[in-house]
């Protein structure tokens, strides 16, 4: 009779073993479907006459680069056997810090170099930093210092977006 | 023509905006390399667009003398808290650490300057005297022989990491591929755009680097806790003795010779010149047993060779456009910004931007020896810079360099995908150098390709009539097969070994 193994008991070497398969399997099979969604793109390039393209049409290059990537996956596939898979991304603040910068951006666009205070507010405070007096003299002074290097002093142009 | 150069070189240490621009690089090299999670291709990629705002050559010339610097600065924090600031400093804790642990940093951070300085000026004079000579022979280059050349420069990818060829590999050919993006210059056909206006030019490579290289960190960062460093106090750094020199000589010159080889190599870099510097230094050591206990030649091994790698990286880079490492990638990317053509047209061409750069770099390496004996123990202070300003100020800097290149958000919205992208690579194991090298050679392989093609009538078979190509190929061969094949021959001696015991 087999008992339930504890959570913090190793996992059976099967599992572990499949599981190491599956790993390196997941990573050359998602190379092999973004190479075969990719040459069906190039099937969809416009088609122009062999004079023009010199007997070197467009879709020629990328597809022996995929074919090259393909057969590579392959390869990849075959001597990754015994690696076991990379961890599964879990961190929360890199979920946070990303989303704070993808939203920063989509900001930017918008409200230009305003954008940057709050972009280093947000950071900051994801960080870790609680003194809210050094955090808002942060999120106030490097954003400035950078508006006065870049665009008083080098002539960058920040996106105007609702100022304009 | 030497009096020409020494003339050329003694007017840029004249020009003061020069000097100042090259003193800035430096110490903003050191200042990156000992920050622990910031390399010098980091601050090179990040760097880059905003040297628009200077001349071509001042602009080569700062990133120049940050890249000579920032592989130095990492020998300060390896040595004083265990921490290398750059990957190619990691051989230097080996020892650098057990000698600052014994009451040692101070002759530990000399000996690294010193040999530093040393390994990285000789591999200056061979840039000097090697890069002319090899221009001179690229004239013979037509496009099979560059095509087969960037094969041969994507090939060394296998090598750099033995366990991870096929991974870097990969991550080459997918940089090429990011390169096909964009309208093909002969037909005018549209080629993965989605329909995307801001993808018709192509996917430029400065967002793609700040994203790969600086975003990914940030993300790294992110979800890493505050190590906690065992600080050493350094009461002063101290030039190496007679006695240290003439323990040290012969370790320097081996090590200053085998990072300007492994430099030159194609897409070799400091970390495995400072690896292969720190094993040769243990194999040829009379004093086998203290390595790795804090003993003076693990210092300077791998410090001479990680630093006369960047010298030895500039020579394909500056004579044929074929980056010798992931930073010298970025340097010829910045070449491309300015519209400068590296290869022998650059030498015929543009002779001061030449020696801007050996001037920028000899500067480098004097300077840092300077500001490495006088203000290590400050330099050492900037791994207490807090995390919680030094990454959100990073980003600003990313924000703004991805948008300040072209003002467009098209190139933010790049940087942000491959920031992405490259903790998913990083992740599964794929370097983001390999990546970053194709996308930079990527125009030079298809156009050289495609004119190729267009020279042999469409047939690949008029490769095997060129000598210069085939040997280029047989070259790209070996790089790829010879790690694999060295390893069966191993496993085959074992087994036969194993096979004949009774």
């Amino acid at each position: 009779m087999q008992t339930p193994a504890s959570p913090d008991s190793p996992p059976p070497a099967g599992a572990a073993r499949n599981r190491r398969l599956s790993g390196a399997a997941a990573e050359g099979g998602v190379l092999l479907a973004l190479c075969a969604l990719l040459y069906w793109l190039s099937t969809r390039f416009d088609s122009v006459p062999a004079a023009l393209s010199q007997n070197v049409p467009p879709e020629l290059f990328p597809r022996l680069l995929l074919f090259i990537i393909a057969g590579l996956s392959v390869v990849m596939m075959w001597q990754g056997r015994g690696i076991a898979a990379a961890p599964v991304l879990r961190a929360r603040r890199i979920l946070l810090v990303a989303a704070a910068a993808w939203i920063g951006c989509a900001l930017f666009a918008m409200t230009g170099v305003v954008t940057l205070v709050a972009c280093c507010g947000a950071l900051c405070a994801l960080w870790g930093e609680r003194r809210l007096t050094i955090l808002v003299l942060y999120a106030l002074l490097y954003p400035a210092a950078a508006y006065v290097v870049f665009a008083l002093f080098l002539g960058l142009r920040f996106p105007d977006g609702v100022w304009r | 023509m030497a009096l020409t150069g020494a003339a050329a070189v003694w007017a840029s240490f004249q020009d003061v905006q020069f000097l100042a621009l090259v003193l800035a690089g430096t110490l903003t090299g050191i200042l990156v390399g000992a920050l622990p999670g910031l390399s010098s291709s980091m601050a090179t990629a990040l760097l880059l667009p905003f040297t628009i705002y200077l001349q071509p050559i001042e602009a080569i010339a700062v990133l120049s003398a940050l890249y000579c610097a920032g592989t130095f600065g990492g020998s300060i924090t390896a040595i004083l808290i265990n921490a290398p600031g750059a990957p190619p400093a990691a051989a230097t804790a080996f020892d650098g650490y057990p000698m600052a642990k014994n009451g040692e940093a101070g002759r530990a951070l000399g000996m690294a300057a010193v040999a530093s300085s040393l390994g990285g000026i000789f591999s200056l004079i061979t840039l000097i005297l090697a890069a002319p000579a090899l221009a001179k022979i690229a004239y013979a280059f037509g496009p099979p022989e560059y095509f087969a050349l960037a094969v041969f420069g994507l090939s060394m990818l296998a090598s750099i990491s033995g366990e991870m060829a096929v991974k870097n590999l990969i991550g080459g050919a997918l940089g090429v591929l990011i390169s096909t993006i964009g309208v093909d210059l002969t037909t005018g056909v549209e080629r993965f755009t989605f329909g995307s206006p801001h993808l018709y030019e192509g996917v430029h490579f400065i967002p793609v680097l700040i994203g790969l290289f600086a975003m990914t960190e940030l993300y790294e960062q992110a979800g890493k806790h505050r190590p906690n460093y065992e600080r050493i106090r350094l009461s002063a750094m101290r030039l190496p003795s007679r006695e240290d020199f003439r323990r040290v000589w012969a370790t320097i010159l081996r090590s200053s010779g085998i990072g300007t080889f492994v430099g030159i190599l194609p897409a070799e870099g400091g970390t495995v010149a400072a690896m292969i510097g720190y094993n040769e230094a243990k194999r040829w050591s009379s004093n086998k047993q203290n390595f790795g206990k804090g003993e003076i030649e693990g210092v300077a091994g791998p410090e001479a060779a990680n630093n006369a790698a960047t010298g030895g990286a500039m020579v394909p880079t500056l004579a044929l456009g074929i980056p010798g490492s992931a930073t010298a990638a970025v340097i010829l990317g910045g070449l491309q910004m300015h519209g400068l053509r590296p290869g022998p047209y650059l030498f015929e061409e543009q002779p001061a931007l030449l020696y801007a750069i050996f001037a920028a770099m000899l500067l480098a390496n004097v300077t840092f020896l300077a500001l490495g004996l006088v203000g290590a123990k400050g330099f050492s202070r900037v791994s207490l810079i807090p995390r919680q300003f030094l990454w959100p100020s990073v980003f600003v800097l990313c924000l703004i360099g991805a948008y300040g290149l072209r003002h467009s958000m098209a190139d933010v919205w790049i940087m942000m995908v491959a920031g992405v992208a490259g903790v998913f690579l990083r992740r599964h194991g794929f370097s983001p150098a390999p990546i970053v090298m194709g996308l930079v050679l990527g125009t030079l392989l298809e156009n050289s390709f495609a004119q190729s093609m267009i020279i042999f009538d469409h047939a690949a078979t008029g490769f095997l009539q060129r000598p210069i190509a085939l040997l280029f190929f047989a070259l790209a061969l070996c790089g790829l097969f010879f790690t694999p094949a060295v390893r069966l021959a191993r496993a085959l001696l074992s087994a036969s070994n194993t096979g004949k015991r009774p």
